[in-house]
């Protein structure tokens, strides 16, 4: 008797906990449905206002961009032009960003009006003719406002494919505290930087001058065209040039080998935790960097905030003011929107006007101006970092930008930026060289542009 | 029931593990290497969850495992709900994630609780032609489907539209498969047959009889699709290009592209802080389910 009662509990529950177990679940499944559909109700509502805040009877452009900020910018322009209403979608960062446009415009819907396209890729998109020619539409006035280099990038002749945004002229940034504290002066050749190397080395065997991270296809090709060895020649139409294996090219090999096989720089990836830590314990003291560099850095580094200063680019020779290009984008019409005159009025006023401006070089966004009225005032250069404590990068970075000569990106980008990073593994490894990756790599870029049925030529 | 849980120092049967004729010894290895397992499995969670109190410089700067100050984790839950980025809101993308999840979840169970009865418990003509079919979608890579998935899309106006997610997520051959090999096993015909001669509909039949008997196999194709669904990215990647729209999966990777892309937020910890936020849902939900779905799959391995 008292163990059928033991026993009981056990098996007690299944018959009242029959129903009891499908209908909990029931109710978990319409709390859950319940959850789902509140959601729902939020996720719609946010879709809606954007296309509230448009006025009656303004045109609609939809607008593919990412970069932080330009959602402020979109709605300065919607709040001054009320004809136009500009509505902003990212659809990814970069190459997710080209996937889809390109999907979009095989199946000839969907693709945006207006779309956010780095300079790099222009030619992918220029020559499948997705893009509108801006000329027609009179946003070639805008010309003498926006830096030369910009400008070459986004023009073919006397067709124009995009509108100039931000620019990414290269400096060297330093550390001063390190540098000074090894009686090394900043480098202003290639020679001295190289001796700089080794001194640094060889009194303390820890740390590097810098980073040169192979696998990073935009850092090491805005090196090559800082130092005159871009290696594509692209000038539109069915003929390619592309040259990794020619004598500047080997030279810049030889050289970045020299210094990897020395550990006088790392091969640390950029924009690593391993970069950031180095370059904020000393074991690293220089990057090679972008303009927009220094302000994302100075989020990543606490002890040597206030050390970092800018120098030119060190050149091939004395003298000289060579830089190069890392990043930046434009603002392209795609073909087949119904409003190209409303978009290329946009894409003008998001380029070349102090509004924008205003907006994009302000502490949100945060981009490297295009736009020469300011990049050549007084303001902007004159602007201080926390990094850089008291001194003016800026003024060292905006000189950087008249000494850029336009990259001729080829317009087989896409499969270039896929197939570079499992080339130039090997150097980071340290299991090959800088010089048989870009051999192997102009072998297989040579291969891919004759399938795609271009004419290629290898000097 | 439980006798384990009174005295822990017995396996689940309780039977004493010396009585399994262990030596100590070996007991003593076998735990520490699922010690090492479990702190290879967790490392990483518990590397989120102390991250996500940081600040960008101290997740480069600091000692990965332990905590730095200040303590930004209420900052840095707080930026989920704006557009640190520009990307867009992660508690919007976190709202798009459950109503993907849940709904997909709910209708799939739905959808493979009749495909697998109705293959389970139904002779009809082609039904073995039709269960290989079903089976044999398994075989396509869901990534060699994309640019055909997106141009059909395109035609039929489900590009950036809800049921472009739903859809096809509630379709799911394995549950089906999970369904019909549950049933078999755990609905007997002949209880079948009684409801049939006692004159029960055979809606009824289905409702009352068979779905109470296969509550255990109902949560593990609720689970299943919920996971899937939670963690698919491929999908949303094609079909989207409003940010409004993103389940978590993609708009985290959007943030992480402007963490590495953008240039003055500090957007680092937003984005641990919403890997961290992204699995506790999953965490909490298999702690809820785990009695249900453990023991499905124990019947399940047990039963015909």
């Amino acid at each position: 008797m008292s163990q059928g009662h033991t026993a009981g509990p056990p098996g007690a529950p299944t018959r009242p906990g029959r129903p009891r177990g499908p209908r909990r679940l029931i109710a978990l499944g319409a709390a859950l449905l319940a959850m789902a559909l509140l959601a729902a109700c939020g996720a719609t509502d946010d879709g809606s206002t954007t296309t509230a805040s448009c006025g009656a009877g303004a045109t609609r452009l939809t607008f593919w961009g990412w970069p932080a900020g330009y959602d402020l910018a979109v709605e300065e322009f919607n709040r001054t032009h009320p004809d136009i209403c500009v509505q902003l979608e990212n659809a990814g960062a970069t190459t997710a960003e080209y996937v889809k446009l390109n999907n979009a415009l095989k199946a000839g819907s969907g693709a945006p009006d207006v779309a956010t396209i780095e300079y790099f890729e222009l030619p992918s998109f220029e020559i499948t003719h997705s893009l509108v020619d801006l000329a027609p539409y009179g946003v070639g006035s805008v010309r003498d406002r926006i830096a030369p280099a910009a400008w070459a990038q986004v023009t073919r002749g006397a067709a124009q494919y995009a509108m100039p945004v931000d620019l990414g002229p290269l400096a060297l940034y330093y550390n001063s505290r390190e540098l000074t504290a090894h009686h090394i002066p900043v480098p202003a050749t290639w020679s001295q930087f190289a001796a700089a190397a080794a001194t640094l080395h060889t009194e303390d065997p820890k740390a590097a001058l810098t980073n040169f991270d192979a696998e990073s296809p935009q850092d090491v090709l805005a090196l090559m065209q800082q130092d005159g060895a871009f290696p594509f020649h692209y000038d539109g139409g069915d003929t390619l040039g592309v040259d990794f294996t020619g004598k500047r090219q080997m030279a810049f090999a030889a050289y970045w080998q020299k210094l990897i096989d020395a550990h006088e720089v790392t091969t640390a990836t950029d924009f690593s935790p391993a970069q950031w830590s180095d370059l904020d314990t000393g074991a690293t003291v220089a990057r090679l960097s972008p303009a927009w560099g220094p302000v994302g850095m100075q989020q990543s580094i606490t002890k040597t905030v206030g050390d970092w200063r800018a120098a030119p680019m060190p050149q091939a020779e004395a003298g000289q003011e060579q830089s190069g290009n890392w990043g930046g984008s434009a603002l392209a019409v795609v073909k087949g929107t119904r409003h190209a005159r409303q978009a290329a009025e946009f894409v003008k006023w998001f380029g070349a006007s102090a509004d924008a401006w205003k907006i994009l070089s302000g502490k949100v966004a945060g981009a490297f101006p295009g736009y020469l009225p300011l990049l050549d005032s007084p303001a902007f250069r004159g602007g201080t970092l926390p990094i850089s404590a008291g001194s003016h990068p800026n003024e060292v970075f905006a000189q950087a930008a008249q000494h850029m000569t336009a990259a001729q990106w080829p317009p087989i980008m896409t499969a270039a930026l896929t197939q570079w990073t499992s080339t130039f593994a090997a150097v980071s490894k340290g299991t090959g060289t800088l010089a048989q990756a870009f051999a192997a790599f102009q072998k297989q870029m040579v291969a891919y542009a004759r399938d795609q049925g271009f004419t290629v030529t290898e000097d | 029931m439980s006798p384990r849980r009174r005295t822990p120092r017995r396996p689940a049967d309780g039977v004493p593990i010396r009585l399994y004729g262990l030596r100590r010894g070996t007991t003593g290895l076998l735990t520490a290497v699922s010690a090492l397992f479990a702190a290879f499995v967790l490392a990483p969670l518990v590397w989120l969850a102390i991250n996500a109190t940081k600040t960008q410089a101290n997740v480069y700067g600091t000692a990965g495992f332990w905590f730095a100050r200040p303590f930004r984790l209420w900052q840095n839950l707080a930026a989920l709900g704006h557009d640190v980025s520009g990307a867009g809101i992660y508690l919007e993308w976190l709202g798009n994630t459950l109503l993907y999840a849940v709904v997909s979840a709910v209708g799939s169970t739905v959808l493979s609780a009749m495909a697998g009865y109705g293959f389970s418990r139904y002779r009809f003509r082609g039904a073995g032609t039709l269960f290989r079919l079903v089976m044999s979608t398994l075989l396509v890579p869901i990534t060699a489907l994309s640019l055909p998935l997106f141009l059909v899309y395109a035609k039929v106006g489900l590009v950036n539209s809800v049921w472009g997610m739903i859809l096809p997520s509630v379709v799911s051959p394995v549950g089906i498969y999970l369904m019909r090999t549950y049933i078999d096993a755990s609905v007997p015909r002949d209880l079948i047959e009684a409801a049939r001669i006692d004159g029960a509909g055979e809606l009824r039949i289905f409702l009352r009889i068979a779905l109470p008997l296969t509550v255990p196999g109902l949560v593990t194709v609720l689970l299943l699709t919920l996971v899937a669904v939670w963690n698919n990215y491929f999908l949303p990647l094609v079909i989207f290009s409003r940010s409004s729209l993103y389940p978590l999966t993609v708009g985290l990777s959007t943030l992480s592209q402007a963490a590495e892309t953008g240039t003055q937020a500090d957007l680092v910890p937003v984005l641990i802080t919403g890997g961290l936020v992204t699995v506790l849902p999953l965490i909490a939900l298999f702690l809820l389910l785990e009695r249900y779905f453990r023991g499905g799959v124990l019947q399940g391995s047990t039963t015909g």
